[in-house]
């Protein structure tokens, strides 16, 4: 019934068997990327890093955070101007803090943008009458080429779709983005991913108000990487992942931890309470407090000073701590530093001491090493590595099932392309009014259909590279604040109805499927006998097991954990759908006929009305137990708790207890005698 | 006359009442009840009736005197067990998926709340015989309390009162679940959720009986109009436990065909039942919006020394 599926991979070689080093495949994975990315990578190259980004681990990781990483520093380089030119902000949308955080950073432009934004055009492989509502988000399809490029390829090949003009600005753009930069800041932040987005730096507030955003200052010669519960002692000077300081940068930390990384490749966690202040690449002042550095290398020549003492790192893992009297300690874990006193009462009897691994070395605020035993302090004291942020846990739980396609949404790129972390680059791109989230990471669709805007919608189509023949698995995260709508599809471009086609959507309150099957109808359907229509966080698999002798696919819908529907009767994979896109948020923009829409089988609505995240495809078939791993890790992960709207569904305002206006019962006040 | 009382040692004596009571760490209250009909009350069922003929029919008995009162029949398993101490006996729902108390005749002269206001309060108490705290394949749908439901679709359905515990349906902590299907002017459907308190007292346990209410004062549209009560059954709680406010844009509105039934949805055509499983007791539906001091816990026991 259908053709053998090809591995577009290379085979006969995974993770377990690759005998490669580490440090050699990660060093390999640098050089290839940085190849893509001067333009100058050979096509044996390409398909080399191709294979490592499949096979190895440890490669994917490196390629997925240099992905995002890049991501962000283009975006950061970009600044609005592509934002204010293509996302248009409905003035009528109710917002909410998060939306305000959201409106701030981007301030004016997008009002703005809403009357001058770039024209939207629309990819060519979706055809001439295929309707482009101006409220819909697009991502940019393949071009039907089974074999994945690199980073820039893909790039390239989103921007292919652009007008020519636009495209020249992004290329110009995407050139001065710093790929350079990678080499001082090469780690994702930890917590909440890239923030740049679409919405931009949030730490520029200040000026968005005022339709400024803020420019990322050139000069930066360090970035907070990751952040855990951080406190800062004032709103101006609060930071987060993401955030380049410039020398000068003073981090007042109250509460938990932030991670620095500093151009020169050391890295900083820092702890609360803590003065800490950037003086270049190579080092910072610790005015009091306590951190832990990580230096990769002699070369790196990191320096820390305190009032009383100046630590250089030899290449090693230390903990420093200074008091506000001016006495500082440090203590090497690893390898060895030198420790300096730098006091104006020190004199050469305090010369340089080297203090090495297992050592502790106290300096006085009179300017001399100590004579007293160091202060008592276990090696725990230090928190020597960020505690586990749990949206990477889940991703990583995503990207360990070995998605065909992974769509996460922590990160924009060009402000209108979805990076796919899973290593395949299989961008998508935002249409209309479609938005990724500051702060929640989630793509927000038909926001504004809440306040009754029926072309408002989110679409992020890709290439034919995946033809749903086979096993294959669909995996969303959603919350629906209407009457729900689209999920996923994988219809015509022209939005008829024709074999092969695939529409996952929830109506009725309910998750369904329809698939278009020449055998033995195309009018057949499941549903999961669950109310999610909600305005909650749900997790929905679809999984399908074809039937590769016969005709009887089985097809398993899974919500939040649980089968909920199951078939066996029909054989959706008869058909190719090896031309048509795969869209989120949005099936047919125009039914194929009128009635279609009161069709149970059928959204009600061409569009979906809520939010999306976590997308991933796969081009094989889960089995109840990998659909309740991924389902445990997305509940320990807390996604559904994040960026949590105040208003809940059709505009019922939920609010606090401690909101809550309510007296006091005074007889509740025990009064003692 | 002077108060004594203290918060360090609930050790209060006052000779002239002989009232001794020792609670260490809080003021002493005591739990009050059963219920007994008032003014507001519309419907009140204590499930007290196993030695009384009715047992035998497996009926229940709404304890109001009004011709609105419906009695309910125990269906599929549903039994009466001993409820919380002091409280006679319980419902118990937890033999199968379909298990409940139910009306049995359609609800056209019943009434669920204010007929001028709109306002109502559901109230009950329960005690859940599974772990809320983790997620289970064995219990993965909501469960029901108190539903008012019906066998046909969209908006003669009313509305219901359900749990969902970590991981049901996407919770990431126990939660209550308020769904509003219709109102007098039709939708929409409104659904409103309160994540439980995952800290003692009253953070939902196995074995523990706690008392739930929602409450609605009628008021469309008005902030906090629509409150959440979870309160752990403890001789220390001396007012029900506030945990959400929220806003109710519209009333709701009990249809004709709907079925009122405790213990689970009475909505067999959607394919689910979603029984509760454990016991529920001291069901009681009012036709006002009720305070947090009038429920089943106490003002502290301040004696007065002469």
């Amino acid at each position: 019934l259908r053709t053998t599926k090809v591995d577009g991979g290379k085979t006969g070689m995974n993770s377990h068997d690759n005998e490669l080093p580490n440090s050699e495949t990660i060093a390999e994975v640098d050089r290839l990327m940085a190849a893509l990315d001067r333009g100058d990578a050979s096509p044996d190259e390409v398909d080399r890093l191709q294979f490592l980004v499949r096979t190895v681990d440890e490669a994917r990781d490196r390629y997925v955070r240099g992905m995002m990483l890049k991501a962000s520093l283009e975006w950061e380089n970009i600044g609005s101007t592509l934002v204010q030119g293509v996302l248009k902000h409905d003035t009528n949308f109710r917002a909410t803090p998060k939306d305000n955080a959201t409106r701030s950073v981007l301030g004016n432009n997008l009002e703005e943008g809403a009357k001058s934004r770039l024209p939207i055009v629309p990819a060519p492989a979706l055809g001439d009458n295929m309707l482009t509502p101006p409220d819909t988000i697009m991502i940019p399809p393949a071009d039907g080429n089974s074999s994945p490029t690199s980073v820039l390829g893909f790039i390239s090949q989103g921007f292919s779709w652009f007008s020519r003009p636009v495209s020249l600005i992004v290329l110009i753009l995407a050139g001065l983005g710093a790929w350079g930069a990678i080499s001082f800041v090469n780690r994702v932040p930890h917590e909440g991913g890239i923030q740049g987005g679409i919405a931009g730096n949030q730490s520029g507030n200040e000026g968005a108000e005022a339709g400024i955003v803020e420019k990322i200052p050139s000069s930066a010669v360090a970035r907070v990487t990751g952040t855990w519960d951080a406190i800062w002692s004032s709103p101006e000077g609060s930071r987060k992942s993401g955030d380049l300081l410039p020398p000068g940068a003073r981090l007042e930390l109250t509460g938990g931890l932030a991670e620095v990384t500093f151009e020169c490749g050391a890295v900083v966690i820092l702890q609360s309470p803590s003065s800490f202040v950037i003086e270049n690449a190579h080092g910072a002042s610790l005015e009091s407090g306590r951190l832990t550095a990580r230096v990769p290398g002699p070369s790196a020549k990191f320096w820390v000073n305190t009032r009383s003492m100046k630590v250089l790192d030899l290449g090693t893992e230390f903990g420093l701590s200074a008091d506000s009297s001016g006495a500082a300690q440090v203590r090497v874990f690893e390898g060895a530093v030198e420790v300096e006193p730098t006091s104006p009462a020190a004199d050469s009897s305090n010369a340089r001491r080297l203090i090495t691994a297992g050592q502790i070395g106290r300096v006085e605020p009179a300017g001399g090493f100590s004579n007293q035993p160091p202060v008592a302090e276990p090696s725990s004291a230090y928190v020597r590595a960020m505690p586990n942020n749990f949206d990477e846990d889940y991703t990583r739980t995503i990207l360990s099932s070995r998605p065909w396609g992974y769509w996460s949404f922590n990160s924009v790129i060009t402000s209108t392309l979805v990076p796919d972390i899973s290593g395949h680059g299989r961008f998508g791109q935002l249409y209309g009014n479609a938005m990724v989230v500051q702060g929640g990471n989630i793509l927000a669709i038909g926001q504004a259909a809440a306040i009754g805007g029926e072309g408002d919608s989110v679409m992020v189509p890709t290439g034919s590279v995946l033809s749903l023949r086979d096993d294959f698995t669909m995996e969303v995260l959603f919350r629906t604040t209407g009457n729900g709508g689209v999920l996923m599809s994988k219809v015509p471009a022209d939005g008829t109805w024709k074999p092969g086609s695939k529409i996952l959507f929830v109506r009725g309150g309910e998750v369904r499927f329809t698939p278009c099957s020449s055998k033995p109808n195309p009018y057949r359907m499941m549903s999961a006998k669950v109310f999610v229509n909600d305005n909650q966080w749900h997790h929905a698999v679809l999984t399908n097991k074809a039937d590769v002798s016969g005709n009887r696919d089985t097809t398993v819908l899974y919500i939040d954990g649980v089968e909920r529907a199951r078939r066996t009767d029909w054989d959706i994979t008869a058909d190719s759908d090896e031309k048509y896109p795969l869209r989120l948020g949005v099936g047919c923009l125009n039914y194929p006929t009128k009635n279609l829409r009161k069709d149970t089988h059928f959204p009600n609505r061409t569009h979906l009305t809520g939010h999306i995240d976590e997308v991933a495809v796969f081009d094989r078939c889960f089995d109840a137990d990998e659909v309740e791993q991924h389902y445990r890790a997305y509940l320990t992960a807390g996604i559904a708790r994040r960026n949590m709207l105040p208003f809940g569904d059709n505009g019922s305002k939920l609010q606090s207890p401690e909101e809550d206006e309510e007296e006091p019962d005074a007889e509740d006040i025990t009064a003692l005698e | 006359m002077s108060i004594i009382a203290t918060k360090l040692n609930c050790v209060i004596t006052a000779a002239l009442a002989g009232i001794v009571c020792v609670f260490p760490g809080w003021l002493c209250a005591e739990i009050k009840g059963p219920y007994q009909a008032d003014a507001h009350t519309l419907h009140l069922y204590h499930f007290d009736n196993s030695s009384t003929t009715e047992s035998s029919k497996g009926l229940v008995q709404d304890d109001i005197s009004a011709s609105t009162a419906f009695t309910l029949k125990l269906l599929d398993g549903a039994k009466i067990v001993p409820s919380y101490p002091g409280f006679g006996e319980a419902l118990d729902t937890s033999a199968r998926k379909s298990s409940r108390a139910s009306t049995l005749k359609p609800l056209s002269t019943a009434t669920f709340h204010n007929k001028q206001s709109g306002a109502f309060t559901c109230e009950a108490i329960v005690r859940m015989d599974f772990d809320p705290n983790t997620f289970s394949k064995q219990y993965v749908d909501r469960m029901h309390i108190i539903s008012l439901d019906s066998q046909t679709p969209g908006l003669t359905r009313s509305y219901h009162l359900s749990f969902r515990s970590l991981g049901v349906l996407g919770a990431t902590a126990p939660s209550l679940e308020f769904v509003k299907f219709a109102g007098p002017e039709g939708g929409p459907i409104t659904t409103l959720i309160a994540v439980l308190p995952q800290t003692k007292p009253h953070a939902p346990v196995q074995g523990a009986w706690f008392h739930v209410a929602i409450t609605y004062n009628g008021e469309e549209g008005k902030d906090g109009n629509f409150k959440f009560y979870w309160t752990r059954m403890a001789p220390e709680v001396t007012r029900a436990n506030l945990v959400q406010s929220a806003t109710l844009e519209r009333d709701s509105a009990v249809q004709q065909d709907s079925t009122l039934s405790i213990g689970n949805a009475a909505r067999k055509k959607a394919g689910f039942f979603e029984n509760w499983v454990g016991q529920i007791d001291e069901v009681r539906i009012s036709g006002v919006a009720r305070g947090p001091n009038d429920f089943l816990f106490s003002k502290p026991n301040v004696a007065q020394a002469q």
